[in-house]
């Protein structure tokens, strides 16, 4: 990855990831018998930026933020879940399983937010009216025709070679060149040239099924 | 949406993907894993949802380059 968003995306996604180690905060916690009022101050630096970028994702992205209310209402409410759900006794376990590596809690409590809000705020699409989902092709359906439609035009990618297929589909899902290239590992170029010949093979068939060929 | 077969956001699914993240899957779980990616939209949809969920704001405008037509 040599383009500066590949480098972003790479820093944002993965290292902090790995090279946090904040076991100390989990023991902390656990040694407060995981009290959501403790565990919430001594987990803020973490929960702040997944709750406010998972949550709010749209607003953020047209620059309003949430109210600090809203926000710390969501960010408590979370907390319990983690200990009522049972989230906070498996996090401890698999932190104490040492062979388990690597450890990552911004990245298990990403899951567990994204767990939480699909139990309890499932309306996310409504929320997340901003450009991440605005890129996505399939969000350019209208809403009463979209799912038969997509799920279409979904079938319509089985026919792409292999090589261009996974590419393609993420495409459509919305993620971004330098994401899908990260993903899955390859170089950017490759995914652009993938993407181009999948627009190029599917609107040959179309038109070919057009005029009856 | 559709209903996964396989739940991206299983929590048994968490350690797998933290390996994954750290690049630690062997060439056969990487072949499951893109098999599984390809044909469960489902799991497909949930996984595009958890990668755009955690873009940072501004990051979009400057990455930015929806892949065009050939002219």
């Amino acid at each position: 990855m040599t383009t500066r968003s590949g480098k972003y995306l790479e820093k944002a996604l993965w290292a902090p990831w790995i090279e946090r180690d904040d076991r100390s905060v989990l023991q902390n916690c656990a040694d407060e018998s995981w009290d959501p009022s403790y565990c919430l101050d001594a987990l803020r630096e973490v929960l702040h930026p997944i709750v406010t970028s998972v949550h709010f994702s749209g607003y953020s992205r047209w620059g309003v933020q949430p109210s600090k209310s809203s926000l710390e209402s969501l960010l408590l409410d979370f907390t319990r879940y983690l200990k009522e759900d049972g989230e906070w006794k498996a996090l401890h376990a698999r932190w104490q399983r040492a062979e388990e590596k690597p450890f990552s809690l911004p990245l298990f409590l990403t899951r567990a937010y994204a767990r939480f809000k699909a139990k309890h705020h499932p309306d996310r699409h409504d929320e997340q009216v901003g450009e991440g989902r605005d890129l996505s092709p399939v969000a350019l359906v209208p809403g009463s025709v979209s799912a038969p439609l997509v799920d279409a035009f979904f079938e319509l990618t089985r026919q792409l070679p292999e090589e261009c297929r996974l590419i393609y589909q993420l495409h459509l899902e919305g993620l971004l060149d330098p994401e899908i290239a990260l993903i899955l590992r390859t170089d950017l170029g490759e995914v652009r040239e993938r993407i181009l010949e999948a627009k190029d093979r599917l609107d040959l068939r179309d038109f070919r099924k057009g005029v009856g060929a | 949406m559709k209903t996964p077969k396989i739940d991206f956001l299983a929590p048994e699914l968490d350690a797998f993907v933290a390996r994954w993240v750290g690049g630690s899957l062997s060439d056969a779980e990487l072949s499951e894993w893109r098999r599984v990616l390809t044909n469960e939209a489902g799991f497909r949809e949930n996984f595009c949802d958890w990668i755009r969920s955690l873009r940072e704001p501004g990051w979009i405008r400057e990455a930015s380059s929806v892949t065009r037509r050939k002219p």
